[in-house]
């Protein structure tokens, strides 16, 4: 899931507009940004579900350590730290939760594959309601989350604009949150 | 052809395979691994430059500042 994440960066920046729109969108994939590297040296594989092609939610995430529960908070909170050097609290603040989020929401698609602690220590019960089971609801979710944190975002755009030019920006950025996110949407269940 | 003469059997010459060159290559990239990469190598960058851009017309609009308030 990347255009869900993206969606609801678009909804935290029309509530918190002191923090900028980049720093919030990196944020809310900051987990998968730690993960990539991980998943090129096989220390964080995919494995497909078999009888599938490996597609849009049919592989098993073994994220054990950037996808933990504990993994994630920490993940978060040095996110945090590191935004607070620059930033005000407040920002990095809600950066912090932004990158946490990106738990909570992968929470309700993974399909059991999320550990509570890194490694899997323990081999502890593994989190993950599988709505990715369903492509279409997992689709509608992720379009739900982009095409509400558009408008959110749109909503608030044209409210801090000034100038002609500013609305121009503001529409600009709202066509292509919206566009983006469909056509990643569109791709990623092009991939299936 | 002398009178011991016999036809030889095909069976018994020795076989050539003549293999192209670029066959090692085919076999060595069975499931079409590389592409696969190449596009999601893609994709990645596809969305850091969306948020490079969409970031700096952002910047452009005059939303309160992140930065610390001067002490």
């Amino acid at each position: 899931m990347i255009a869900g994440h993206f969606g609801f960066a678009a909804a935290v920046k029309a509530k918190a507009p002191r923090a900028p729109l980049w720093a919030l969108m990196l944020a809310s994939v900051w987990m998968d940004v730690i993960f990539v590297p991980l998943f090129a040296a096989g220390i964080e594989p995919i494995e497909k579900v078999a009888g599938t092609r490996g597609g849009y939610g049919e592989g098993i995430i073994h994220a054990d350590y950037t996808h933990s529960l504990v993994g994630a908070l920490v993940i978060a909170v040095t996110f945090g730290l590191v935004c607070a050097i620059w930033w005000r609290r407040s920002v990095a603040v809600v950066l912090a939760a932004v990158v946490f989020s990106h738990w909570l929401l992968d929470l309700p698609m993974h399909r059991a594959d999320m550990p509570l602690l890194p490694g899997n220590a323990g081999t502890l019960p593994l989190l993950g309601f599988g709505l990715w089971r369903s492509a279409v609801a997992s689709a509608l979710l992720e379009l739900a989350l982009v095409l509400g944190g558009t408008f959110l975002y749109a909503r608030a755009a044209a409210k801090v604009a000034r100038t002609p030019e500013d609305a121009k920006r503001a529409r600009t950025l709202t066509f292509a949150l919206a566009g983006a996110g469909l056509v990643t949407l569109a791709l990623n269940l092009a991939g299936q | 052809m002398g009178p011991g003469w016999r036809p030889r059997s095909v069976d018994s010459t020795p076989a050539v395979t003549v293999k192209p060159p670029e066959f090692d290559q085919i076999q060595r990239d069975p499931g079409g691994t590389a592409p696969e990469e190449a596009r999601n190598m893609s994709f990645i960058l596809a969305i850091a430059l969306f948020v490079v851009v969409v970031g700096r017309i952002d910047r452009r609009l005059p939303w309160p500042s992140p930065r610390k308030e001067a002490p």
